[in-house]
């Protein structure tokens, strides 16, 4: 089933990469360029799932998922990173933070819109 | 597509190295505070994530090195001593290079990367780490080939990236074949907050279902009483058995996604799973739980949300230039036509008349807001060029053994894109130039009393339609004996020629005149400045040096805003229509028989305006116009201007016909360049009319003098 997606990243190659691949599956996609901007498109948007990145200006992942989560609005909407750190600790940290999931990139499409469809329904 | 995509890419790249450049450049400024050095870290790891996506190795292997170490600046583990810096700075040159390489289609063979990769190694003691470090790099390739997959995606639509999750089994299946099931005890032990992350374990379940047969059982025991319960809180656990032909590797995989190392367990078990019907409603309830409270949340950001459309559209899209390029072209025929317009209206019967005028008139506004905002789109911080300026001078600094600092001012001033690329190379060699003849040694400094590092000072900013670059040195000024000398020694002055200190810096200017004592690899042999200026004037630009002994020089570039068009006030002098631009305009006078003294054999006519005397020039004679055989009349104006140096003049003419937009066609590309002409444009009459190049006029007057005296000289002879 189709979903509206917002995708935060501050990379243009990448979010161009991510929409071609959701909207190809029929999904609806929402960008947003940082954290901060990232919420504000959350809360006009109401997105079925978040992809986003960890490291970028203005508000980093991290950051976007926490203050994402003390929405109310925010608290049960799947929030996948899509990041190159790999380590435990930052995994960890996502997770505490709120991050539903944690893949790393480059992505493999197939694999993220299964993932997609696992987690939202 | 994916040709597009790896274009995208590499435009990015371009805004990502300048960033990183900038950030590096401050850093080596001493600001190594945690947002520069993030936003360096930053824009080299989004170079690293894209480098990835296409299989650029080595774009990805250094850029990973190169990452660490900033990581390192980041967490304060390492210290940025000037050695670290020098390594950065080379660091940030190769990765341009491998950018380079890539984009033309290299594999980084031809980039001779190894010293610089060595010495970043060197810093984050990656040499001692190699096996950890070849993990990390191979975690960033994924074992599927990304640049496959991504191919895949966007050739045809046969095959609609199959969103199954069979894929995945698919694969693993194959991959598992030759090996037998094995049996899995997997315990699972979220933290408490695995509700508030969003995780639903089923989708975990599903995930671990797709890999061979799984019985689950839930674990409740943990529940608090209900005192102290929470009600967001996790508190259950599972127990999976699991029987399937995968490596624990594989398990760990559907995990890994959603859980923490220390939320879950694998062992191998024994062959017996223990059936239990408790599963199904563990399963359950984070979903129960979850869907009431998404409904609603969601409805009211709906609701709440309202500029919806703001927020999808993206901020930027890139366009390539020649679409821009052509509407400007259009806009300045509109610009044409709609002149055209006019002239033909005022010759309509008056009744008719104003109303035509009145739409005429909106047209005009309109399309002149069309024109500047097509023109804003081209148009471009000076910063793309200005930043790569405070690189350049330390490095010209440890060349030629100078201290100096550059201060940027006015960075964020807009230019036309086409006036920004053939600008870079002027400002380089005149910073070159700053830094080799302008600044002295610091010895020669001290003993002048001057502080040891030199100073020099890039500005830049809008005035009266054109953009005012300054830069100036606090160096030794200009040696105008020694210009002087030269320029006599290479035929160019007369050795008893007189000439203002200023005639005689602008010497520099000459083709052939270098008056470095020692000929230096930066500044080279006689080229120099004689290039920058004919490249300023290429744009259409001019360039000005003033200089005073010991003190300092300032090169002085004015340059037009675009280059498309013009505010211009269209004049008479005898049969020919000139363009004056507006921005010289000061004033227009009418010209009084008593306004303007022509004492004979002096300077020529002047003009006494607001208490200084002015030179004035006669457009028709000094352009050489027809001028109708009749002499200029009584009836004439004149029109005081002011050239970028700041000095007036004024030009007489016999009519003012009124002020329009005009378009710039160049002349050298159809004609030659002429002197005392900037450029010209076509009249809405479709008459070719001269654009009036103020700021040659002088000169130019001062040639036509001369050879009126030299030739008055032959006839009295």
């Amino acid at each position: 089933m189709s979903k509206k997606v917002l995708t935060i990243d501050d990379t243009k190659t990448l979010r161009m990469a991510l929409a071609a691949t959701l909207s190809d599956a029929g999904h609806e996609v929402v960008e947003a360029v940082d954290g901060q901007h990232g919420l504000e498109v959350y809360g006009a948007e109401a997105p079925d799932l978040v992809i986003t990145d960890l490291n970028m200006p203005v508000m980093d992942g991290i950051e976007f998922v926490r203050q994402c989560r003390a929405r109310p609005d925010g608290g049960k909407v799947p929030i996948i990173i899509l990041t190159t750190e790999t380590s435990p600790e930052m995994k960890s940290e996502g997770r505490r933070a709120g991050a539903t999931g944690w893949m790393v990139k480059p992505f493999n499409p197939d694999k993220l819109l299964s993932i997609i469809d696992r987690v939202c329904p | 597509m994916l040709e597009e995509l790896k274009e995208t890419f590499f435009e990015e790249c371009h805004e990502l190295l300048s960033a990183l450049e900038e950030s590096l450049n401050s850093m080596s400024d001493g600001e190594i505070d945690a947002e520069t050095v993030g936003s360096a870290f930053r824009a080299i790891h989004s170079v690293k994530g894209g480098a990835g996506t296409f299989g650029m190795t080595a774009l990805v292997d250094f850029s990973h090195h190169f990452e660490n170490a900033l990581d390192l600046v980041r967490s304060e583990e390492l210290n940025v001593t000037g050695e670290v810096m020098q390594t950065f700075l080379r660091a940030n040159d190769i990765v341009v290079d491998l950018v380079d390489d890539a984009r033309a289609g290299g594999d980084g063979e031809a980039v001779d990367s190894a010293a610089a990769l060595a010495e970043i190694k060197r810093l984050t003691g990656a040499g001692d780490d190699a096996d950890a470090d070849v993990d990390d790099l191979d975690a960033l390739f994924e074992g599927d080939d990304a640049l496959d997959d991504l191919d895949a995606m966007f050739e045809g639509d046969d095959d609609p990236a199959p969103a199954t999750p069979m894929a995945d089994g698919d694969a693993d299946a194959a991959n598992a074949d030759a090996q037998s099931a094995t049996n899995y005890e997997i315990q699972i032990t979220p933290q408490t907050d695995l509700f508030r992350r969003a995780v639903d374990m089923s989708v975990v379940f599903d995930g671990l279902e797709e890999l061979g047969a799984l019985e689950t059982t839930g674990d409740a025991s943990e529940i608090p009483e209900l005192a102290s319960l929470d009600v967001s809180a996790n508190y259950l656990r599972w127990t999976c058995r699991l029987t399937a032909p995968v490596k624990p590797r594989d398990i760990v995989g559907e995990f890994d996604l959603f859980l923490d190392e220390a939320e879950y367990k694998i062992a191998e078990a024994a062959a017996e799973p223990a059936p239990t019907p408790a599963d199904d409603a563990a399963k359950n309830q984070p979903e129960a739980d979850a869907t009431p409270a998404t409904d609603n949340g969601r409805r009211a950001a709906k609701t709440a949300g309202g500029k919806r459309a703001a927020a999808t559209t993206p901020t930027t899209i890139r366009v390539n230039l020649d679409r821009i390029d052509r509407m400007v072209n259009l806009v300045g025929e509109i610009v044409i036509t709609q002149a055209m317009l006019s002239e033909i209206a005022e010759q309509l019967p008056p009744e008719q008349a104003t109303s035509v005028l009145e739409g005429i008139q909106s047209l005009s506004r309109q399309s002149r807001e069309l024109q500047e905002s097509v023109m804003s789109v081209r148009a471009q911080p000076l910063k793309a060029i200005f930043s790569r300026l405070p690189r350049l001078t330390r490095e010209l600094a440890g060349s030629l053994g100078k201290n100096a600092k550059l201060e940027i001012q006015g960075e964020y001033t807009e230019v036309d894109k086409t006036v920004i690329e053939e600008l870079a190379d002027p400002l380089t060699h005149m910073l070159r130039n700053a830094m080799d003849h302008g600044l002295e040694t610091p010895e020669e400094r001290l003993a002048a009393g001057k502080p040891e590092e030199g100073q020099i000072k890039l500005s830049a900013e809008h005035r009266g339609g054109k953009i005012l670059i300054n830069l100036q040195d606090d160096g030794r000024g200009v040696n105008r004996r020694r210009v002087f000398d030269k320029a006599v020694a290479a035929g160019i002055v007369d050795p008893d020629e007189q000439l203002s200190p200023d005639e005689i810096d602008n010497l520099i200017f000459h083709p052939g005149l270098s008056t470095a004592d020692q000929v230096s690899d930066v500044s080279g042999r006689g080229v120099g400045m004689d290039v920058v200026k004919r490249n300023i004037q290429k744009i259409g630009g001019r360039i000005v040096v003033s200089s005073e002994p010991g003190v300092g020089s300032r090169f002085t570039l004015a340059l037009p805003l675009t280059l498309a068009v013009l505010d211009g006030m269209v004049v008479r002098a005898g049969n020919e229509k000139f363009v004056i631009p507006i921005a010289s305009i000061v004033q227009s006078l009418k010209a009084t028989a008593e306004m303007i003294s022509d004492t004979p054999g002096g300077v020529g006519p002047t003009l006494n305006y607001r208490g200084n005397v002015i030179p004035v020039y006669d457009l028709s004679e000094l352009l050489d116009a027809d001028d109708g055989g009749s002499p200029a009349s009584e009836q004439s104006v004149v029109i005081v201007v002011e050239n970028e140096l700041g000095q007036k003049l004024g030009l007489r003419a016999d009519q003012i016909d009124g002020q329009q937009q005009v378009v710039i066609k160049s002349l050298e590309k159809s004609y030659r360049a002429i002197p005392g002409v900037s450029a010209a444009t076509i009249l809405g009459n479709g008459l070719v009319s001269l654009i009036v190049d103020i700021d040659a006029l002088p000169t130019l007057a001062r040639f036509r003098a001369d050879a009126k005296a030299a030739s008055s000289l032959k006839g009295a002879a």
